[in-house]
């Protein structure tokens, strides 16, 4: 996105994103752990956004803040 | 039990607000920015709790209560994986800029990028515009559960009364405290919000039998809410849903908190954590709101949430969840409330009355005045206003992530040009009050023509388009600026 910032972070957005529209699950119904299955994939997809966002914090960034 | 519990709730609310003004420094740059000194734990309550509405609370449950589960991934999952984006690319690269340049607002970087006071003027007008109604749900949502929970527990209090309360309670520690008491207030409120949330998911749901055999009934007997609907409809709508969180990109508040932060490194906390903290407050809104289609047949008099905890808890926790609601308005007023007052204050009064000599306590003397009347003119406006004010949230949300292709590129694109970002902000005024006045016509939830498509899915790429385009034609010639500020 910009020379301070690696490009791994942002394709990891979209990676995200795209998962995002899981629409093949949408018509289940089904429960899962409990859970409608639906709900419990997109709970999963906030704790993957979690680690993602971890691994972005340690090896992604950005390189002018100053600070370092 | 409601008000006693809620009396109390306000007096910490007060104590924690006023012990902020003890650091107080008397500058404008304390007033509304804390110095610059907020750390990590602050400032990620901070943001997420400015982030949290009453919607988070109320506006959840109830669409979860019409629409199932699905209300979890097109506004919580959502949310979660859009704001921490955005934290990481605008909010360190802002709190560079403004750390270096000395801004407040937004539009100050706005005029000093593109060096228009034209262009500033025009997004002040557009972004305290589209606060209005923003700031209008807060005080009004307040009033309304404030009501309504009252109501149930037999003390039967008028909304103008929680109105009242939340602006009153929220002016002193503003106007006292500016920034800094308004993060340290975020915090404990962010903290009660998704306390009582948590507690009130636990006490209901034993009720129902635990979490597996309420969602097997809810299966059972309402199919259509535990899915997520099929359709080129239902994919339409997801996607506008990934879209409006952008709007977070260009709160002005938000702005004003991405500032007061200590260092960049502050921001580290913020953006791992988000995406959890999302999901536990916005998990038991919604599957709440969806349970209580098992105990409630529609039509409601009332929110799902409220009429849960009255039914299924005691009167202590019907005030606990009073005092959660109050914690999710006031933690967005408060920020909302002295944004505007430091727009006011820099983007108006020392910009154009002053001309940047306005003395430090001056400034802070028109920032509460400022407040004063805004949240005054607010309260009355809530007095009048009737239930459809509360369809204006999403409005609201769309036009501010109509504007965030603008503020990215005044950011980070070196060819963006003033005309390039005027031209992005006249497509969003345009689009929006074409869409809005399309609506009015429009039975049910709005989308366009039908198709579950949202309005801020051809706001935001066309506000892309006008920028680029109009930025890159060849008639502007010299009048091209050479990039951003860095």
């Amino acid at each position: 996105m910009s020379r301070s910032h690696p490009l791994w972070p942002l394709l990891a957005c979209l990676a995200l994103a795209a998962a995002f529209e899981n629409w093949w699950m949408w018509p289940d119904s089904g429960l899962f752990l409990g859970l409608p299955v639906n709900l419990a994939y997109h709970l999963g997809l906030c704790a993957a956004a979690s680690v993602v966002l971890a691994a972005i914090v340690r090896w992604g960034w950005p390189r002018d803040t100053g600070e370092d | 039990m409601v008000v006693p519990v809620l009396a109390a709730y306000l007096g910490l609310v007060l104590c924690v607000g006023l012990f902020g003004h003890r650091l107080f420094r008397g500058t404008g740059e304390d007033y509304f920015l804390a110095s610059r000194s907020i750390g990590s734990f602050i400032l990620l309550m901070t943001l997420f709790g400015t982030n949290m509405t009453a919607f988070t609370i109320l506006g959840a449950s109830g669409e979860a209560y019409r629409r199932g589960v699905v209300v979890f991934a097109l506004m919580g999952s959502s949310t979660a994986i859009i704001v921490p984006f955005l934290i990481y690319y605008l909010g360190i690269r802002s709190w560079q800029l403004g750390k270096r340049f000395g801004y407040v607002t937004q539009v100050q970087l706005v005029r000093h990028r593109y060096g228009s006071d034209a262009l500033g003027g025009l997004l002040f007008v557009v972004v305290v515009a589209l606060m209005l109604p923003y700031l209008l749900i807060g005080v009004k949502g307040g009033g309304d559960a404030l009501a309504v929970l009252t109501a149930g527990a037999g003390d039967g209090l008028p909304p103008w009364v929680g109105s009242l309360a939340v602006c009153a309670v929220t002016y002193v520690y503003v106007s006292y405290g500016g920034m800094r008491s308004t993060s340290w207030v975020n915090a404990l409120q962010t903290t009660v919000f998704l306390l009582f949330g948590i507690a009130a998911y636990f006490a209901v749901m034993k009720e129902f039998g635990g979490l597996e055999g309420a969602m097997e009934s809810l299966r059972t007997h309402h199919p259509g809410m535990a899915d997520f609907g099929s359709g080129l409809s239902a994919v339409l709508q997801m996607g506008s849903f990934l879209l409006l969180p952008l709007c977070t990109g260009a709160f002005p508040h938000l702005y004003g908190h991405w500032l007061s932060a200590r260092s960049a490194r502050s921001f580290r906390l913020a953006i791992v954590a988000y995406p959890v903290l999302v999901a536990a407050i916005w998990f038991p809104s919604v599957v709440l709101g969806a349970v209580g289609r098992l105990q409630f047949d529609p039509p409601l008099d009332g929110p799902i949430l409220v009429k849960l905890i009255v039914a299924n808890t005691g009167e202590i926790l019907a005030g606990c969840l009073a005092a959660g609601v109050f914690a999710a308005i006031m933690s967005s007023l408060d920020s909302q409330i002295l944004a505007l007052g430091a727009m006011f204050t820099q983007d108006i009064v020392r910009h154009y009355g002053f001309h940047g000599k306005l003395r430090e306590e001056r400034q802070v003397w028109f920032g509460r005045l400022f407040v004063l009347a805004f949240l005054a003119l607010t309260f009355a406006c809530s007095l009048v206003a009737s239930q459809s004010i509360f369809s204006l949230g999403t409005w609201a949300l769309t036009g501010f992530a109509g504007l965030l292709p603008m503020l990215a590129a005044t950011l980070y694109w070196r060819r963006a040009t003033a005309l390039g970002a005027a031209a992005s902000i006249l497509t969003v005024v345009g689009l929006w009050a074409f869409f809005f006045w399309d609506s009015l016509s429009f039975e049910g939830a709005y989308s366009i023509g039908g198709t579950g498509l949202m309005p801020v899915a051809v706001i935001v790429p066309l506000a892309t388009v006008s920028l680029v385009a109009v930025s890159l034609a060849p008639w502007q010639g010299r009048s091209r600026r050479s990039g951003p500020p860095s």
